[in-house]
């Protein structure tokens, strides 16, 4: 018996170099400089020794840092605040091997640090999860029942085929608003919402706006900007010499701009970090505030108390930009309003008071003041149209009143903050030359978020923190280039276009005799969207068709400061047309397509989908590059082109101000673009009503549409096939109007460029700032330099909300209300974050990520909780409250809050025992307040203005398994 | 010792420790010592080993036979761990090897030097086959050939049983021990213990060198 | 000792590192791919206090006492912890539906690379911690070195960088019990020890390492000791601000800290207590040395310089405006590298 040759390193790396050795991908791509050929063949009873002439081992090393061909491109995911980074991609034999930041961004300002490399820890590894087992590689369809895990593979023919008829049938029976497109962190606004935006359009169906359902509404901005697009810069935060970091997690959730925060510290700035836990970020800080979970607006109230009792406002700047010196009446706690004054007059017009002048119109058209010296304090007589006298008095005043109430001792109590960091912190925003503000979407997932956000921003305003280079309170970042609405419609033949396009413009001339600027019109048109189902509230949605509102029906027991049942609010709403659902009640979803979004995973109480949503659903369809919660439980599941296996371009934000773009690095089994899906699926849905027979169908207006002919309309009569990927592209950038001089070439092999400007495009305009090549970009400089009105009712930053639902719940004015107890009466406060180690679910269970990790869902509790109920660090504990129970892995830390546990997000439900994914116990109650509408900005459009989900309320108790 | 003999048997047939020739060899008893801790070539070997056992195995059995053409010897020691994983990084493998001097000059407790090297034939517990090693002083150890050494080694019921075979005599440039029948020479026997961590220089020796004669008798009577 | 000409060193500003774990994931997908290589983590980063990994590493000796080699141990993969492989594929393939969850297969861990990430030490509202990165430090007087006894570990002459000879290394691993901070690695498949390479192949190109180029934070800087126009020289000898890491290992180590600062306390009544630091003095003065209180103390008046509008060469420096200026002059563009086939 021959005894084969010893395993060493030196032969060990003979056979590998021959491709013979096994598992990893990195194996087989070494290559050694072998002075005689690689073989592995034994040496049979060999009397000879040649010595192996070899390669140095230093060499094998120098060797595997080798590969063929780099390719620019970046990971098209939904980083949000941190998107986006330009990657090398590095092929080797076909294969992506490894990725390294590009780092060669341009140094906006010498005094400012330049923002290379970017990056993360996740798309460094991007490499290894496009090839790991988690990858759809074919087309499934289950066999099973939905969520068995029982699949089928078949042929792209056929899914599409099936799911074709199945799209057909369901208009051609019930009606094109059944057909769902739920777009979740996936959507890029590039080559692959122009593919499933025409389709959507072409049949009619229905395209869920989920921002406000993520979290990310940011009500309070939206109340009070009448807007909630607009950030600075990443390097403005250099110009602002106090950041107050409050609810936000830079750390975590900005990995690539963090930079600039520890640096401006080091320049000067203060950095302030409020949180009820010492986070990741709070370390980093120079002082820590600590606060409980949702006492931020007593906080921020009790701030704004100081200021005002100690003179410390910028009264020039308040009686500018925002609606303090507006007048409202003392009886009906409304704005006074020209239409109270004149018959006919509008609604819309309100007044403020002059020394001179006495009560005048407040200025519209621009929020330059002129001569006028609009006072802040006082009570005035007006007479009304009916003869009657009313006193009137600035909001201001109504504000200080309010405010009288939040002393800072008491601003303590309600906030958890002690009342010497209070008044401090108040001294200092007074004393900044140029405050700013990091935060996140945090307070969106907050049931009384918008009263925190929008104490927060009246803190900015009183001080006159805006406009000004490294200041301001901040929104929600979007940054989009314009030319993907162009590209959407152009598909229309040229007479279609020519009306909808001529509508538009009639439509426009008349806003813009009223007034109206460039932004207000664009969202005008959202509006109109939301009425007639162009566009539809995802958190809506959820709540009426897929049952959520079903967790809240102990919403009374919880909220103390309801005054009826939410559900009595929402049918008002609902009546009066203040929010709009799609479909409308009572008409079942039937067809529903998950575009790189994962609903089981992020919906909040998602049980009650599977309960309430799953059953209507004749056809479910993901289209995904991994299987997800959502997958597991869907009839098919399409896979879904990986980041760096298509080209594409991406939206940003104004934190990174450039558009980044990139080419198809490798192929991957089956995977196809998204933009080849709804090209293939466009034309497959034409080509089965042909052959079916049947070629009209109406659309939810009732209006006669056509099936042949689609693929026509989709494709601009052939111009853009499915593998056209590239000509789309470069049609949406040439088309783009914030990017003058710059080519799809361009961004393709440089993986980024500048904008130019903020654009057309609703989820851009808002910014209101120029942006040059050479300048930090601080968000609403149009309004406070150039005085443009702000998108609100009063036209100005608004703080007093007179619709009758605010009136009702007591909250015209930013008030601090106690979190609701969401889940039921229990001690621990379940709160949440977004996690370092994923975005969203995308490398939620990546191998690399979890051993850096602790391999499953853990929650952090603090030391004295975990003492008081037996848990140690590690032990598995049950986390319950009235509606559901899962369990997880307990993390001990002395940094969180006692009564605060937080579980960060994102965690796939297939990654708890039993698929009990944490979420199940998250209720997310409809806050009524939520629900208000027809008032000039408080009425839905894009992203914004309409009910959000939220999770930061949430009750538990916990105690070991 | 004095290596019988083994007609008309291949040496791959020996590889097998109860092959019927070996039942019909005596072995020797050879008393093993541990290394001295003072000769460990570095502080930091000094400094781990003071004060503790170094060469667990105190006795080992040998027998060699020689088929004209190679030489083989079969170890056998008690060992009540069989250490042949190496995944964890506190795991060492069961190794024995024999030495033979390359030259006259050459000292076996010093495992050789640069100008009289020793060869080593050496078996580790976690691949199959042998190595086939120069020593030309402590710490300064080379491979030069991963086939020449056959080896193989069993565990059972606390015993290991390792036959080490090589060609007598090697077409090489090499300072290895070429082998005549009929010539005296030495040899010596390590183990190393895995289970007690042993590898390099901590390990159990036999000692300075042992007559080895490759009895010429029965060859000449062909 | 070694007679290295020059010796290449990295600075790690602590005020700026968030944790990330980028040096972590770029070394792995570049360096620690192979058999035998999945639990490696040759640059790793752990919250301190903590146990970090190997798991209270800063307990099991190595180096050297009193000039003399102090006895250690080997840390075993459980203690590095070991690379969990998951049942993906029984999860979504399987047909198991919920009956199956993503669990790590087999034994379950009690200890990973990073197990207690921002958990740190202290009582609420005093908790702290910070994060500290740590890679081979290549020492001047390396343990591993010299517990070789094939000298099979050897010190570049040109640049100082330690290396592992995988040729002669015959994996007897006693340098993974000398080495006082546990960064050396047992490749069970290869049979070699192994560890940080400091990138050589890219340094060799004028390529900064990956663990630093690839850093979001803009933490580490890269350089020759003695160049006095790079940052490192700058840091540790002219201004003085970057310190190593438990100096009394004896190894002299060439990657230094600036030491981490830390927001005020609170006192009984939630009043700010500037009276004592977050931070324990003890705690940095036992990872960095005594001089760790000056080297804060000189960071504050810096700040402070700053703050009132006035220029500071050391903050300069570790803001970084340029970030190639990170890199002592190996600030090449990785990808403008185009290779001969060979």
């Amino acid at each position: 018996m021959s005894v084969g040759p010893r395993l060493d390193r030196r032969t060990f790396l003979r056979i590998s170099a021959a491709g013979l050795a096994g598992a990893g991908l990195g194996l087989g791509l070494l290559r050694l400089r072998l002075a005689e050929p690689a073989s592995a063949a034994p040496a049979a009873a060999a009397a000879t020794a040649a010595p192996l002439a070899y390669g140095d081992w230093r060499d094998v090393y120098r060797e595997r840092w080798a590969w063929d061909k780099v390719v620019r491109s970046s990971h098209w995911v939904n980083c949000w605040y941190q998107a986006h980074c330009a990657w090398n991609v590095y092929v080797k034999d076909g294969m992506v091997w490894r990725e390294e930041q590009a780092a060669d961004y341009p140094q906006t300002r010498p005094d400012v640090p330049d923002y290379n490399p970017r990056g993360c820890q996740k798309g460094a590894c991007f490499s290894e999860r496009m090839y790991d087992t988690a990858r759809v590689k074919y087309p499934l369809k289950r066999v099973g029942e939905r969520g068995s895990g029982k699949w089928q593979r078949i042929s792209w023919e056929q899914a599409l085929s099936e799911i074709a008829d199945s799209m057909i049938d369901t208009i051609v029976q019930e009606g094109t608003d059944r057909v769902i497109w739920d777009l979740g962190p996936g959507v890029s606004l590039g080559t692959q919402m122009a593919g499933q935006g025409r389709l959507r359009i072409l049949l009619d169906s229905t395209a869920l706006d989920m921002n406000t359902e993520i979290g990310d509404g940011h009500r309070g901005a939206a109340e009070t900007f009448g807007k909630i697009v607009f950030e600075r810069s990443a390097d403005d935060y250099f110009f602002s010499d106090l950041i107050l970091c409050w609810g936000a997690n830079p750390s975590y959730t900005q990995i690539p701009n963090a930079h600039f925060l520890t640096e401006a510290r080091y320049k000067g700035a203060e950095f302030i970090c409020i949180t009820p836990d010492y986070s990741a970020t709070a370390r980093h800080a120079d002082r820590w505030i600590p606060v409980k979970p949702g006492g931020d607006a007593a906080l921020a109230l009790g701030m704004a108390h100081v200021l005002v009792a100690e003179n410390l406002v910028d009264r020039d700047f308040v009686a500018e930009q925002t609606d303090l010196p507006l007048l409202v009446r003392e009886d009906t706690h409304r704005y006074l309003r020209a239409a109270d004054l004149v018959e006919g007059e509008s609604e819309d017009a309100l007044y403020l008071h002059d020394p001179d002048a006495g009560v005048v119109l407040a200025p519209t058209r621009s929020l330059a003041l002129a001569e006028l010296h609009p006072s802040l304090e006082g009570r005035f007589e007006v007479t009304l149209r009916d003869g009657k006298t009313v006193a009137v008095r600035p909001v201001f005043e109504l504000l200080r009143e309010q405010l009288a109430s939040y002393t800072p001792e008491r601003a303590a109590e309600l906030s958890g903050t002690p009342a010497p960091q209070i008044r401090d912190l108040a001294h200092r925003l007074a004393r900044a030359k140029s405050a700013s503000m990091v935060t996140t979407s945090n307070f969106s997932k907050y049931y009384h978020g918008n009263l925190i956000e929008r104490a927060q921003a009246l803190l900015f305003a009183l001080t006159g923190n805006f406009g000004k280079k490294g200041s301001g309170f901040v929104g929600f970042p979007f940054l989009v280039h314009d030319g993907l609405e162009g590209f959407v419609l152009s598909m229309f033949d040229l007479p279609l276009r020519l009306l909808i396009q001529g509508s538009r413009a009639v439509e426009e001339a008349r806003l813009r005799y009223a007034g109206f600027t460039d932004e207000m019109i664009v969202y005008e048109r959202s509006r109109k969207g939301y009425e007639t189902g162009q566009e539809a509230s995802g958190a809506l949605f959820w709540y009426i068709h897929g049952g959520l509102l079903e967790a809240s029906a102990s919403l009374q027991d919880w909220d103390p400061y309801l005054k009826r049942p939410v559900r009595e609010v929402l049918d008002e709403s609902l009546a009066k047309g203040w929010q709009h659902v799609w479909p409308k009640p009572g008409n079942d979803p039937r067809v529903m397509f998950c575009l790189v979004s994962n609903p089981l995973r992020r919906i909040r109480s998602y049980p009650l989908l599977l309960e309430h949503l799953w059953p209507k659903l004749r056809t479910i369809v993901t289209i995904d590059w991994r299987m997800t919660s959502t997958a597991m439980h869907s009839d098919y599941v399409l896979p879904a082109a990986g980041w760096y296996e298509k080209t594409e371009h991406k939206w940003v934000t104004p934190l990174v101000p450039f558009i980044h773009g990139g080419e198809k690095a490798a192929s991957f089994f089956d995977a196809k673009s998204d933009w080849e899906i709804a090209a293939l699926l466009a034309r497959t849905v034409d080509e089965r009503a042909v052959k079916r027979g049947i070629t009209d169908f109406k659309d939810r207006t009732g209006r006669e549409r056509s099936f042949a002919g689609l693929w026509k309309a989709f494709s601009s009569d052939g111009e853009f096939g499915p593998t056209d990927d590239e000509k789309v592209a470069k049609e949406l950038i040439d088309n783009a109007s914030n990017l003058e001089g710059v080519s799809w070439e361009e961004v393709k092999k440089r993986g980024y460029a500048r904008f130019t400007g903020v654009g057309n495009s609703i989820v851009s305009i808002g910014n209101a700032t120029p942006i040059t090549a050479d300048d930090t970009i601080t968000p609403l400089v149009d309004h406070v330099i150039d005085k443009k009105p702000y998108p609100t009712l009063s036209r100005r930053m608004q703080f007093y909300l007179d619709q009758e639902l605010y009136l009702e719940m007591g909250e015209q004015l930013p008030v601090h209300k106690d979190p609701p107890t969401a889940g039921g009466h229990y001690p621990l406060q379940l709160t949440g974050g977004h996690t370092r180690w994923s975005i969203h679910a995308a490398w939620r269970d990546d191998k690399l990520m979890l051993r850096q990790q602790r391999g499953e869902p853990v929650m952090f509790i603090g030391a004295k909780d975990a003492e008081a109920r037996t848990v140690r660090d590690g032990m598995r504990v049950r986390v319950w409250n009235d509606l559901a129970s899962f369990e997880v892995m307990a993390k001990v830390s002395p940094a969180l809050r006692p009564g605060q546990l937080i579980l960060y997000h994102a965690w796939e439900n297939y990654q708890f025992p039993k698929g009990k994914g944490f979420q199940n116990l998250v209720p997310s109650p409809l806050n009524p307040v939520e629900l208000a509408g027809g008032q000039f900005h408080l009425r839905p459009m894009t992203i914004c203005l309409q009910p959000s989900h939220t999770d930061r309320d949430t009750r538990v108790e916990v105690a070991p398994v | 010792m004095l290596v019988p003999y083994a007609a008309n048997v291949d040496v791959d047939a020996l590889l097998d420790a109860d092959a019927a020739p070996w039942r019909s060899t005596a072995p020797e008893t050879i008393a093993m010592m541990g290394t001295p801790v003072g000769l460990q070539p570095t502080g930091a070997i000094r400094a781990a080993w003071t004060g503790k056992k170094i060469g667990a195995v105190e006795r080992i059995t040998v027998a060699a036979l020689h088929t004209g053409s190679a030489l083989a010897f079969r170890l056998e020691w008690a060992d009540p761990t069989e250490n042949r994983d190496l995944t964890d990084t506190t795991s060492f493998a069961d190794a024995a090897a024999v030495l033979l001097p390359s030259t006259p000059a050459s000292v076996a407790m010093t495992m050789g030097a640069p100008t009289a090297p020793v060869n080593a034939w050496y078996w580790r517990s976690d691949a199959d086959g042998g190595r086939h090693v120069i020593g030309e002083g402590i710490g300064a150890s080379r491979t030069i050939d991963v086939e020449l050494v056959r080896a193989r080694g069993v565990w059972k019921e606390g015993r290991w049983q390792v036959v080490i075979a090589r060609a007598l005599r090697i077409d090489t440039k090499e300072p290895v021990a070429q082998l005549e029948v009929g010539a005296k020479t030495g040899f010596a026997v390590a183990v190393w213990d895995g289970a007690n961590s042993e590898r390099g220089g901590i390990k159990a020796f036999s000692g300075d060198w042992r007559e080895l004669v490759l009895d010429a008798t029965k060859l000449a009577r062909g | 000792m070694s007679e290295v000409k020059r010796q290449l060193a990295m600075v790690m500003d602590l005020n700026k590192c968030i944790g990330c774990q980028t040096c972590t994931i770029s070394c792995k997908r570049l360096w620690t791919r192979d058999e035998g290589m999945e639990y490696m983590w040759w640059n790793s980063v752990n919250t301190m206090p903590g146990l970090g990994t190997p798991k209270d590493w800063e307990q099991m000796g190595g180096g050297f006492r009193d000039g003399q080699p102090n006895a250690s141990r080997i840390p075993t993969r459980k203690e590095f912890g070991d690379a969990w492989e998951f049942n993906h594929e029984e999860v979504f393939f399987g047909g198991k539906g919920s009956e199956a969850h993503l669990q790590v297969k087999g034994e379950q861990p009690e200890w990973g690379p990073n197990w207690d990430e921002d958990q740190g030490a202290g009582e609420y509202p005093n908790g702290y911690y910070f994060y500290l990165p740590r890679i081979c430090n290549h020492c001047t007087h390396p343990a591993c070195l010299e517990a070789c006894p094939r000298q099979a570990i050897e010190k570049r002459e040109q640049d100082g960088i330690v290396l592992i000879n995988e040729d002669r290394c015959r994996g007897y691993r006693f340098c993974m019990e000398a080495c006082p901070y546990k960064k050396i690695y047992w490749n069970h498949v290869q049979k070699v020890a192994q560890k940080c390479i400091f990138c050589f192949p890219r340094i060799e190109q004028g390529v900064a390492n990956a663990c630093a180029r690839q850093c979001p934070g803009r933490v580490r800087f890269v350089g020759y000791r003695d160049d006095q126009n790079g940052p490192i020289w700058k840091l540790v000898d002219k201004y003085k601000v970057a310190l190593p890491l438990h100096s009394e290992f004896g190894t002299e180590p060439n990657v230094f800290y600036v030491p981490p600062l830390a927001p005020p306390r609170f006192d009984a009544n939630g009043e700010i207590d500037e009276s004592q630091p977050r931070i324990p003095n003890e705690y940095l003065v036992s990872l960095f040395g005594p001089r760790v209180l000056e080297v804060l103390a000189t960071l504050k008046g810096e700040m402070t310089k700053t703050r009132a509008g006035q220029k500071s060469e050391v903050l300069d420096i570790l803001i970084a405006y340029k970030w190639k200026d990170m890199f002592g002059g190996f600030d090449r563009d990785p990808a403008s590298i185009e290779w001969k086939k060979t």
